[in-house]
């Protein structure tokens, strides 16, 4: 029960920071110069006919007016259109955040699933020159930009290899392969560096592991290495890896705008470059707003799992709650 | 040991043949590519809606205009004025009457006729309907009256004599659009071309296919793709890596040389209609004084400049008047380089001690580039220049062309025949001098055989006056897989010309 | 002696970069804006230890500039973060704990404007992405590391018993936290300040490679990085030169980090 009500505290936060996000996105970028009539009568068009285009458009209103009407059409469901092609926002959005949600997504996959075996090879080999080798190469991985990253992929498997597809995408829908092919580069790009990332937290949370004295007596009485550090070591290290890995998944939907920028993929990051560009307030402030939920939705749930894995967390929700 | 050896090659297995899937179906996609005869386009900006007559993007009548859309006459690769939806026209001595006569055979691809009506339809649209972009509705500003003679006979009064009319009715402005289609522009362009518009959402590319009942010759193309580009080396990846056909106009030119194995590529290097301007803005009190602008146009060396920012492609111009205009003349030596000179004349207009200027340009690699010579050239003549960015188009247009909240700006003015916008004092330069006035309204409205005397005349006058440093023109840099023909080499139109493209792979 | 060679390395990479960062101040061997196309993509040379780039322009002499604003953009980002944060957290480290907590979750709102995002929104209010919306975004973005770091660290300071002391003997929150929280705390803070420097010079990197960060003519090695792209194919070693250079930098800032952590740490002190 004390968890049900743990959990629910979090989701009446989770609201409450939501709403309170709204409000300092919708102020943030109504109060970007420039306008999107500009954008649509081009670099030949005079003031008065700006003017004329922004009053059609009902961008002369009230702030807090327009505000309170966009809240309630997110409420609603009803995002509004673009300002500057008419078309519904969902429309434009959708297909966007799902090219982005594959990218993060599988690229943070890919990085836990590199990381915990390596992060546990290198806490074995710790002493020997393998493990330093490896802890190594994690900083320098570390040290370099995402796009560059990319960059190298794309001149090395596209450019001189021509094995895949230098930038691109097509839908999952249309065509399963071609999907996948257009997503190795830039999901690998981001997966190298995300891993190294993570190795490093897994590797200290097996070190840990491997001194405590419940491993040692497990290994004392029988137990053989592999399946002893499975069972206790990766209880132990998946709490780590599950807050490090939802927090960095939760910037990554952010932060993968640059490996979008590389590869050209139509995600939410190259939508919101555009849209800011074009002044096309609605379609910034939705995808904004769907940065922001992301972010603050997956920061609560590592949270609540948490709650849920670690029992001295759970220890102190009960005295607060008591 | 064993075991784990085991399971560790038979996963490298795995990984390894998925892999070469992966790689195999590479090949296999280029196939099946060429038997649907596709011709895949980067090109630059991408458009922001779909319609030309109310959005102003160029990108529009680039994949738009003579492809699907089309026009009574239009421009070829000459830059001459040629028949298309009329087989003729005439010209009436004074210039205020042109009769046209309609191509018999044309339809519209929704097979409606395209006949005197639907002209008259289209026409009248930009005189008369408020959502048509101002810019188009001042270029065919003299059309009067649209009569219909007969089905295939169309009468246009035009005010007063326009010399210009008829090649702008040959582009974005004299469209015929399907009248049945009119009111869903924005979503479904409904024209007479060859290709018919397929698909297009922010993002994505624009997808055209063949028009299969075109009244013309059809295209051999069973569609093509417009892929948009904001990176330029993005997009000569994407060249090399086998995934384009055609790069439309080369941005990043340093990089050409990954394309000049002539077994496997082309490379068209033409003329386009841009001029790369940089200009002053004639309010500020030292741009009044014609020694500080001569001075400036003195202190910039135009080749190295061309140099560094293109990689020497492009033509010096000296003018506002693009290389394939009837009326161009280099006078791109009216202010050769030569610092000392401009340092004597700064001191001579009083700024012997120093001046200091603003150069706000738009966040476009040209011009970014551009500014970084030009900042380091001023600096050396004791012109300090303090150099912003704006975000393009909708900070720079606000910044500099609403607010003229500039003293020096790069851009390339892309339009034909843009040298008349040097007539009007309220655009963003604020130039005013009568006597070019006076020449480019003789020009336009005088006896048609003086235009091209007068205009020169007129880029004389603006080139002397030193009215801006007319940096260079741009060249239309065009990368084509080999086997691709039938794309112009100059840029001569609005339009990027696939009516004629073919390919040796068919 | 193995135990320090992180910290050892990463304070030599960063003491290389922080000496090639002043030296910029008093001399470059070339004016880093002089543009000279005679002289374009030149390969290194005496004259020109790092070769010339696509404008002529001495490469090692942008390289030194860059390393100033690299570092003037990595300082004024952490203090901004390290400045709203860790106050916010020693105040919800001091407080009862779910008021502690409450005051956390509002910092956590600052998780939800990465540095990217903010970069992009205050590159649009300005006009343009600058050196200093950069500074400013990538700093906003920090604060609840920050946070986080300074309220768990506080919050154990304050279970101690001279914390407990200092209580009874009546000295009042403001004085405990100038007096006995933050000196505790610092080597904590210090920690987070080194990675986040590394951090700040990787986002100013990806900024400028956006268009949104710094802008033409001010010489970063993110957007001299930029710059090169279009020479990737002919001339590699533009680009490759800033890259390491930004490599070198992140790599000393989270090896001095790490040796800082390794060397506070007494647990992991003994384990090796």
């Amino acid at each position: 029960m004390r968890a049900l009500g743990a959990i629910a505290r979090q989701l009446l936060s989770l609201a409450g920071s939501l709403l309170i996000a709204s409000f300092i996105v919708f102020a943030l970028i109504n109060a970007l110069p420039g306008d999107v009539a500009a954008t649509i009568l081009g670099p030949n068009s005079d003031p008065a006919s700006i003017a004329a285009l922004r009053e059609r458009m009902g961008l002369d209103r009230p702030l807090l007016l327009r505000y309170v009407e966009w809240l309630g059409g997110l409420l609603t469901g009803q995002p509004g259109s673009s300002a500057l092609s008419g078309a519904p926002i969902g429309s434009i959005i959708g297909p966007k955040l799902a090219v982005t949600a594959w990218l993060a997504t599988l690229s943070m996959l890919m990085g836990v699933v590199l990381a915990v075996p390596t992060g546990l090879y290198s806490a074995v080999r710790r002493k020997r020159a393998d493990g330093v080798i490896i802890s190594g190469l994690t900083q320098v991985a570390m040290a370099v930009p995402h796009f560059l990253v990319g960059l190298v992929l794309m001149i090395v498997f596209a450019v001189t290899l021509r094995w895949l597809p230098a930038n691109g995408y097509t839908p999952l829908t249309s065509n399963p392969l071609q999907w996948l092919r257009h997503l190795v580069l830039p999901v690998a790009a981001i997966a190298v560096v995300e891993a190294a990332m993570l190795i490093r937290y897994v590797r200290s949370a097996f070190i840990d592991v491997l001194n405590e004295d419940y491993f040692r007596t497990a290994r004392a009485v029988g137990w053989r290495f592999v399946p002893a550090v499975i069972r206790h070591g990766l209880r132990n290290a998946s709490l780590e890896v599950i807050t490090v890995a939802g927090l960095q998944l939760a910037s990554l939907f952010v932060g993968s705008i640059v490996v979008e920028n590389v590869f050209l993929l139509p995600g939410l990051g190259s939508q919101l470059l555009t849209a800011v560009n074009q002044r096309d307030l609605p379609v910034v402030q939705a995808i904004v707003m769907i940065f922001v939920a992301i972010v603050l939705v997956i920061n609560t749930v590592v949270d609540i799992c948490y709650h849920l894995l670690d029992p001295r967390v759970r220890a102190q929700d009960e005295e607060t709650s008591s | 040991m064993n075991i784990r050896l085991g399971r560790r090659s038979f996963l490298g297995a795995t990984v390894i043949g998925a892999a070469a899937s992966l790689v195999a179906c590479s090949s296999g996609g280029a196939e099946t590519q060429e038997q649907a005869r596709q011709l895949v386009i980067g090109a630059t900006a991408p458009p922001a809606a779909l319609d030309p007559s109310t959005n102003s993007g160029a990108a529009i009548p680039q994949a738009l205009l003579y492809n699907v859309y089309e026009t009574l006459v239009k421009i070829d690769s000459d830059g001459q004025i040629v028949p298309l939806l009329a087989t003729s026209w005439n010209e009436s001595e004074d210039g205020l009457t042109y009769t046209f006569t309609l191509q018999p055979k044309a339809t519209f691809a929704s097979g409606a006729a395209l006949d005197a009506e639907a002209v008259k339809t289209s026409l009248e649209r930009v005189k008369n309907d408020d959502a048509v972009l101002a810019t188009l509705k001042s270029q065919l500003g003299a059309m009067e009256s649209v009569t219909v003679q007969d089905a295939s006979t169309v009468v246009v009064k035009l005010s007063q004599r326009d010399n210009d009319w008829l090649y702008y009715a040959a582009q974005t402005a004299g469209i015929i659009y399907d009248p049945d289609g009119i009111d869903s522009l924005g979503t479904a362009p409904a024209g007479s071309g060859p290709f018919v518009f397929e698909s297009w959402s922010e993002g994505n590319p624009m997808v055209l296919t063949r028009n299969e009942s075109y009244w013309g010759t059809p295209t051999v193309f069973d569609s093509v793709t417009f892929k948009y580009f904001s990176d330029p080396t993005a997009e000569n990846s994407a060249m090399s890596s086998g995934d384009l056909d055609v790069i439309s106009n080369m941005q990043a030119p340093q990089a050409i040389s990954q394309f000049e194995d002539p077994d496997q590529y082309t490379i068209l290097n033409g003329t386009s209609m841009g001029e790369v301007v940089l200009g002053f803005n004639h309010q500020r009190e030292a741009f009044s004084d014609v020694r500080v602008r001569q001075a400036i146009n003195y202190a910039i060396n135009r080749s190295d400049l061309l140099q560094t920012v293109t990689a020497g492609y492009g033509t010096l111009i000296g003018s506002m008047v693009a290389p394939t205009d009837p009326w161009y003349e280099d006078l791109a030596d009216t202010y050769g380089y030569d610092p000392d000179t401009a340092r004597r004349l700064l001191a001579e207009a009083g700024y012997g001690e120093g001046l200091d200027l603003s150069l706000r340009v738009p966040s476009l690699p040209y011009a970014t580039s551009a500014a970084t010579f030009i900042t380091s050239q001023l600096a050396q003549v004791g012109i300090t220049v303090t150099t912003d960015t704006l975000e393009f188009p909708s900070r720079w247009i606000d910044e500099v062309m609403t607010k003229s909240n500039y003293d020096m700006t790069i851009i390339s003015h892309v339009e034909g025949r843009d040298i008349a916008k040097w007539a009007n004092p309220e655009y963003y330069w604020h130039y005013d001098n009568p006597e070019f006035t006076q020449l480019i309204t003789e020009a336009k409205t005088g006896p048609a055989d003086e235009q091209t005397e007068k205009m020169k005349q007129a880029a004389r006058v603006l080139a002397d006056d030193a009215a801006a440093d007319f940096l260079y023109s741009m060249a239309n840099l065009v990368v084509l897989r080999a086997g691709i023909s039938g794309i112009s080499e100059n840029l001569t139109s609005e339009s990027m010309d696939l009516t004629a493209a073919s390919s040796t792979d068919i | 002696m193995r135990r320090s060679h992180p910290l050892v390395v990463g304070a030599v990479l960063v003491g290389l970069i922080c000496i090639l960062a002043v030296v910029s101040f008093f001399w470059t061997p070339h004016d880093p804006g002089l543009v000279d196309a005679s002289i374009a993509l030149q390969p290194p040379s005496r004259t020109y230890p790092l070769g010339t780039d696509g404008f002529g322009q001495d490469i090692f002499s942008r390289i030194l500039v860059g390393a100033r604003i690299c570092m003037l953009v990595g300082v004024m980002a952490v203090t901004i973060g390290a400045l709203l944060g860790v106050p916010i957290g020693i105040l919800a480290g001091m407080s009862r704990r779910h008021v502690g907590r409450r005051i956390m979750r509002w910092a956590d709102i600052f998780y939800a404007f990465p540095a990217l995002l903010l970069a992009i929104l205050l590159a649009a209010a300005n006009g343009t992405g600058s050196t200093m919306t950069a500074m400013i975004a990538i700093g906003i973005s920090s604060i609840p590391a920050f946070a986080r770091v300074a309220n768990t660290a506080s919050r154990s300071v304050m279970s101690r018993d001279f914390v407990a002391a200092a209580r009874s003997s009546g000295i009042g929150w403001t004085a405990i936290a100038w007096r006995h929280v933050l000196p505790n705390i610092l080597p904590v803070v210090l920690v987070q300040v080194s990675s986040a420097l590394g951090r700040a010079i990787l986002a100013e990197a990806a900024l400028s490679y956006l268009g949104v960060g710094t802008q033409p003519t001010t010489p970063t090695w993110g957007r001299m990085l930029y710059d090169a792209q279009k020479f990737v194919y002919d001339h590699p070693a533009q680009i490759a030169v800033p890259a390491v250079f930004i490599a070198i930098t992140v790599l000393g800032f989270n090896l001095l980090g790490d040796g800082l952590r390794e060397a506070l740490d007494p647990r992991l002190r003994q384990e090796a």
